[in-house]
């Protein structure tokens, strides 16, 4: 076989041309990852707020202070991709949130790590110890429990053609 | 086909096997347990979902295991009741009739005081597919 210089032009060009569709299709396979991964820490963040119990007097023996506003425990959740911090911007850390009786995960998502915690101090009473009638068996492992699936909903969605 | 009914009775025939130990059922009165050890197992059943286009079910969920050791005893006595609890679900296939139960894990929760008690949780995670 003969090699010529417009052979070897024509195959350079061919190369390029595939280079670059490669690439087009990488750009779009790690858009599409990425997507899931935004997507299903949304979701599940979404599920662990809507899940959560608020205080409702008529269940309590005792009478609510005054001063009493439900929904702490819902509003307690917070998400974050450079680790746990607190309400004020200050950074905590997982230990610290088990101290305090709170809940906490992180989610590696390959490039991002995404950070969701609670540190509601009786929400590990109300996960564990059965303290709300409302969800006596908790809330966040069942919440958890669902990510697999709203992940594969979500690749399903993204799924690249 | 029960599939609740049958993940029921599997985490429960299995829980039977450890001879040795009280446990109170849920949703059945006990007199005479306090003061000693005792596990007291709870099943929380997450949202089943669809798993392909032939209908597959998956359905998870996780067996709570509340571990009472009297106060006084030593917490020894209380990681040695969750190492057995560990040992006898880990990588097991629980088979009820034609329902296989898959235990996916098996971790340790938060322990905690109550009053003459100190408690451990050990959660045993399943998924089970109709």
């Amino acid at each position: 076989m003969a090699v010529t210089v417009e052979g070897i032009m024509s195959q350079a060009s061919e190369n390029a041309k595939f280079e670059a569709q490669f690439m087009a299709n990488a750009k779009i396979a790690l858009e599409a990852a990425e997507n899931v991964t935004k997507y299903s820490i949304a979701e599940l963040y979404r599920l662990l707020y809507d899940n959560s119990v608020v205080g409702n007097p008529a269940y309590w023996k005792t009478p609510p202070p005054p001063d009493y506003k439900p929904g702490t425990l819902k509003k307690g959740w917070r998400i974050s991709f450079s680790g746990f911090r607190d309400g004020d911007g200050q950074f905590t850390s997982a230990s610290s949130i088990v101290q305090n009786h709170g809940m906490s995960l992180s989610i590696n998502g390959g490039t991002k790590t995404a950070y969701i915690f609670n540190n509601t101090p009786y929400l590990e009473r109300i996960e564990y110890q059965g303290w709300s009638k409302q969800a006596p068996n908790g809330f966040v492992r069942l919440a958890i429990l669902r990510f697999t699936s709203i992940v594969d909903g979500n690749a399903a969605k993204f799924r690249t053609k | 086909m029960a599939i609740f009914a049958d993940i029921q009775n599997g985490l429960a025939s299995k829980l039977n096997e450890l001879n040795d130990l009280i446990v109170d059922w849920e949703n059945t009165k006990y007199k005479g347990n306090e003061g000693k050890v005792r596990i007291h197992p709870q099943l929380a059943s997450a949202q089943s979902t669809l798993r392909d286009t032939s209908g597959t079910q998956e359905n998870p969920g996780f067996l709570q295991i509340d571990v009472y050791v009297p106060l006084g005893s030593g917490t020894k006595s209380l990681t040695s009741v969750i190492d057995n609890i560990y040992d006898l679900f880990k990588n097991q296939i629980l088979e009820v009739g034609s329902t296989k139960i898959y235990i996916r894990q098996i971790s340790r929760g938060p322990s905690y005081r109550s009053d003459s008690c100190y408690v451990g949780v050990v959660d045993v995670y399943y998924t089970c597919y109709d």
